[in-house]
Formats: structure tokens, sequence, C-alpha cells
């Protein structure tokens, strides 16, 4: 997300005029950003296709809302950011159940030493990434989405709590939740060196 | 600072570089010298690492233009923009003096003012009932030829629209109304061909939009904040957004399934 062109300004004050082929402009320019944003918190691409087009509509439908001196990028990555929490929340406690099948550590017989960054467990950080994705479905749709916009969109506090609409402090701890959840996930299929 | 080991939402926060400068220096030294805590940052670490992989698959150049092409869809019919800018409740201080000086600018003007608006309402008054009593003008009979497959996408645009539609903005709740009206004639045809035909699928489906169609269509006084509300439920709890947006998308007969609709309909 850079700084939002002077072609972004125009191309609103076009849509706002009434040229709605003239929102296809900022479609095209921002969809592979936002499907980024959303595949990394729905973990699917046809939910993050879905978030994306939601995006979109929600963004057009409130465009006459955005201020000006914004930047639309920032603006609709927000807007993506709720749309994919509203998809997370619909379907958290079906996938919350599948977790606790798919991550039970007698079914899948993967035990990772915890031995420090070793070779070892360099080897085997790619099937620990596999199952952190797993770890990620039994966050709480909230924490997940604090936790990919920290750790993988690489958002700040400020940014994550300007995003989810709550107090940095908030996103702070919701943050450290989902850290804190997520490595007891992993820790299940450690054992003692 | 050797005793007090640190816990681990410092060390998160040392993790992802949050901490205040004089405090991750403080924090910075306190691994140097403490190997236990050092162990824990390191375990810390490394378990982070390993959970930042998942990477979404790349979108090609067209992705942007296909994504286009389904929101087009969905956006309100052409000749709607995008809602007005809401009004803010707390714009400022200044905000609050300028309307004080009006309120004073106003009463000094209230007793002539009054008198003349008390004419102008009176004139409009007249001029309503006048409009009122005014027999409407006889309908040309209209006919349309409508296909299933614009059928569906115009209304799963008008579900899209009800689904987030703000009861208190009544320029863009009225022509929803008027959209559902405008459908309610060849959904009926469909409706019933669906039947006829065996499509089960189609013809469920079309029946709850029908059932959605006539309550938005018959509600007395248009759509407030409780109908709207209903009605929004009414949608989601029956799934028929989805429905719509599958039948689209798959039903073999959207492009050949064609009716002659007369009053109403999709041209």
């Amino acid at each position: 997300m850079g700084k939002m062109g002077q072609s972004d300004r125009t191309t609103i004050q076009a849509v706002l005029a009434g040229d709605r082929e003239a929102y296809g402009t900022l479609v095209m320019r921002h969809s592979r950003m936002l499907f980024r944003l959303a595949y990394r918190m729905t973990g699917n691409e046809a939910d993050a296709d879905d978030v994306v087009q939601e995006s979109f509509l929600r963004g057009y439908q409130k465009l006459a809302t955005f201020e000006s001196r914004a930047n639309f990028g920032t603006w609709i990555y927000r807007i993506a950011v709720h749309c994919a929490l509203d998809k997370l929340q619909s379907r958290r406690r079906d996938e919350a159940r599948q977790v606790t099948e798919q991550t039970d550590p007698e079914e899948d017989g993967v035990q990772v030493a915890d031995s420090g960054p070793g070779p070892e467990r360099l080897v085997l950080s790619e099937e620990i990434g596999t199952l952190g994705e797993q770890a990620l479905l039994g966050l709480t749709a909230m924490e997940r989405t604090a936790f990919v916009l920290r750790h993988m969109e690489d958002r700040n506090t400020d940014e994550i709590a300007a995003a989810l609409d709550v107090a940095p402090n908030t996103a702070k701890q919701t943050v450290y939740r989902a850290v804190q959840k997520m490595r007891k996930r992993l820790a299940v299929l450690r054992v003692t060196a | 600072m050797k005793t007090n080991h640190m816990n681990t939402e410092e060390l998160v926060e040392m993790y992802y570089r949050e901490a205040a400068p004089g405090q991750s220096e403080r924090a910075r030294r306190h691994l140097d010298e403490c190997a236990e805590c050092a162990e824990s940052f390191r375990n810390l670490e490394s378990d982070l690492k390993a959970l930042g992989a998942l990477e979404a698959p790349e979108r090609d150049a067209g992705y942007g233009e296909r994504m286009w092409q389904r929101v087009a869809v969905s956006l309100p019919a052409a000749g709607w923009r995008p809602e007005a800018r809401p009004r803010r409740r707390f714009a400022g201080l200044w905000m609050g003096l300028s309307y004080a000086a009006g309120c004073a600018v106003l009463a000094a003007a209230a007793f002539y003012g009054g008198t003349v608006w008390e004419h102008q309402q009176h004139l409009n008054r007249l001029a309503t009932r006048e409009a009122q009593q005014k027999p409407a003008l006889p309908q040309q009979p209209k006919v349309v030829v409508v296909v299933l497959g614009d059928h569906l996408d115009r209304s799963e645009r008008l579900l899209v629209e009800l689904k987030h539609a703000d009861a208190e903005n009544a320029d863009l709740v009225k022509p929803l109304r008027e959209e559902a009206r405008a459908l309610l004639a060849a959904n009926h045809e469909f409706r019933d061909d669906a039947e006829k035909s065996g499509d089960e699928g189609l013809a469920l489906a079309l029946d709850k939009l029908d059932r959605l169609l006539t309550e938005i269509t018959d509600e007395p006084g248009g759509l407030n904040a409780a109908s709207l509300e209903r009605v929004q439920k009414e949608m989601s709890s029956e799934g028929l957004l989805f429905e719509v947006r599958v039948l689209r998308s798959k039903n073999p007969h959207r492009e050949t399934a064609v009716r002659v609709v007369a009053n109403g309909g999709t041209a």
C-alpha cells in the first residue's frame, strides 16, 4: 500500500460523479493486494475471492464517506479486514471443530523436537508451517485477524487497532493471546530433547 | 533484573519490535545476561518464524479484471451512486459555535420568517392535495422479454443491496422496493415454469425469492428499519443470496429460458 496516486483520487471523483465503470480501475488496481490479505485471513482461495468481491462492493457503497486526503489502498484494506472477519466469524465453529480433529497428535503422529532452532527443527519447519495453518483455524476470528495482521502483514499495533476498531491495548492483547494459543497447539507436537 | 525474568508478553513485544525504545534496550541487555530468558526468546522466535509460512497463491495480472467482472454484476443498478456522506455527529467546537450563532439569527428572524413560512406551507398543502386528487394517467401496457440468467443477475444485485441496505437512508431503500416490484412478474413466470418442468432446485429458490419480493413490495408504507431487518434475517436464514448465486452460475437453462412478461420483469 503505497501513497495513493493522483489517479486514485481522480478515479474516485469520477465514480462519485456517476461513472460506475471507473470503479473498475480501482478494483483492478487493488484486487491482488486484497487477495493476499484475504487468503491469509481465510486460508482458502474461494473464500478469499468472496472477501475481495464483498470488500469492493462495500467500498462502492461507502465511497462517498471516503476522505479525499486518505489513502484508498489503506481504506479498502480496512474494509477487507472487516469482510474477512465476518467470513471467519460465520464459519468459526465448523473450522474449530475440524482443527480439533485434524491436529490430534495421536492421530497424526507428527512430533517435533523442542531443541531450539537447530537443523532438525529447520528441516521440519515446512511441516510445522502446514500444521501452523491448521492451528490458525483454532483461533477466534478476532485473534486470527490480529495475528495475521501482526505476523504476516507486518502491521503495528496502532494499525491493527485502527483496522479492527479497537483500542491499541486490546489489539496488543489479542495478538498476544493468539501467539499463546498458536504455540500451545504447536507444543503438543513436541517432545523434549 | 536478573531475578525478574521477562514474561511471555514482553518477549512477544520484543519479537515484534513493539517495545518502547528505552524498554527495548533494557530487554535486550537482559537477554544478553539471562540465559533462561534468552532461551525462551529463541524458542519463541523459532516458533513464530515457523508459523510465518502462509503464503497466498499468486494471482496473475488478469485477476483484477476478472474480479471487476464479478463486482460489476453485483453493483447497484445503473443510475445509482454511492451513498451520500453521512452527517457527522461531532464536528468540533467551531460547528457548535456556528450553530449557536445561527440560532441567534434565526430567533431574531423568527417572527417575520414564521409568518412567511406559514403562508408557504399552506400553499404547499394545497398543491399536494391537488396533485393527489388528480387521476393517475393510465399506464401504457408494457411487454418485455426476460432471460432467466438476466433475471437471476438482477435478483442477485437486489439481494446484495438489501443485505447492506441502511433503512435510514430512504433514497437508497425506496428504489429497492421498486426493483422488487419490477422483478416479481418475471419471477412468477419462471417459478411456474420450473415447477412444471420438474426443476425442483430452481422452483424452490424462486419460490423463496417470490415470498421475499412479495413481502418487500407489499410492506405497508415501504421498508423501514424493522421490516428491513426482518427481510435481512430471512435472507440470511434461508441462504437465498447463495442459492441465487449458484443458480446464476450453474443452472443449465439460464441462457435459454425466456419469458415474455407484461408490465414488469427484466428487460
